[in-house]
């Protein structure tokens, strides 16, 4: 394995480019495709930290592994409203969302 | 400079490529195909990591499940493509598709041999692992199982629950008022 520091840094731009795309994005699949950056980046930070010379920590797996089921709930919930909101104002674009009226 | 640093550096640079692709390419499609190959990669480092059951998992939930989800809502968005003529992509998609399904058939034997570990914590029986597995990757197979099945067992019937509730709430979100009509 090669050192921590590594997969962190890897982590760290993950995440940046993660919330590149949030912030400078406007399409609706777009900014579900950078939440799910972000959430990768987390679990790959919570592995790269319990995987040591020491030994592992089960714990943090764990951790990741039900992570990874919320986070796959949450992008399954984020995909339906975004096909709702498709199918009322016929576009993906977020700036064109103006009325919350249904 | 040993092999290993090559690999790892390697895949730590797909990682990141696969990121960028998938944020930056217009089409949303391979927007998506570059998202899944990100996870792909990913679980790669995860299993290189140490890590043999969130690599299963994370390949079979955001490489596989949500991938399909995705490209589903992508399909229902966009007028039917049945009509449009065959495109050099179709052989890169044929081409990647059998890659992933040999990728896919050696994760699912990986699946059986750690769901067998997890039925020694269901039914109290001591398994024992197959040899071809490594003595290292063995314990850390057995520890990750004890680890779920023993002490966090009440975190997983909570993340059951969770994916439970979120597929009621996509049913309740695409119900049909009565009386309604497409």
């Amino acid at each position: 394995m090669i050192g921590l520091n590594w997969y962190l840094a890897a982590s760290a731009i993950l995440y940046l480019i993660g919330l590149y795309c949030l912030a400078t994005k406007r399409n609706l699949i777009k900014m579900i495709i950078g939440i799910e950056i972000l959430i990768n980046a987390a679990h790959l930070n919570f592995i790269a930290l319990s995987t040591t010379t020491a030994g592992l920590d089960p714990l943090a797996r764990t951790y990741v592994i039900v992570s990874i089921g919320v986070g796959a709930g949450v992008i399954a919930l984020a995909l339906s409203l975004t096909l709702l909101v498709y199918r009322h104002y016929g576009t993906l674009d977020v700036r064109k969302m103006r009325r919350l009226k249904w | 400079m040993s092999s290993e640093f090559v690999v790892e550096v390697a895949l730590i640079a797909f990682l990141i490529i696969f990121a960028l692709l998938a944020v930056e390419l217009k089409k949303l499609a391979y927007a998506v195909v570059s998202l899944g190959l990100m996870s792909t990669v990913l679980s790669v480092i995860f299993y290189v990591l140490y890590a043999p059951y969130v690599a299963v998992i994370n390949l079979l939930v955001y490489a596989g499940a949500v991938i399909v989800l995705f490209l589903a809502v992508l399909s229902l968005m966009r007028p039917s493509e049945e009509g449009r003529k065959k495109e050099k992509y179709d052989v890169i998609a044929e081409i990647s598709g059998g890659v992933l399904f040999i990728i896919i058939a050696v994760i699912l034997v990986q699946i059986l041999i750690t769901s067998y570990i997890g039925l020694q914590f269901v039914y109290g029986k001591t398994l024992n692992l197959p040899s071809f597995i490594p003595l290292q990757m063995q314990n850390i197979l057995q520890n990750v199982a004890e680890s779920t099945w023993r002490v966090r067992v009440i975190d997983v019937l909570i993340q059951a629950m969770a994916l439970f509730i979120a597929g009621l709430g996509v049913a309740a979100l695409f119900r049909r008022e009565r009386g309604e009509k497409e």
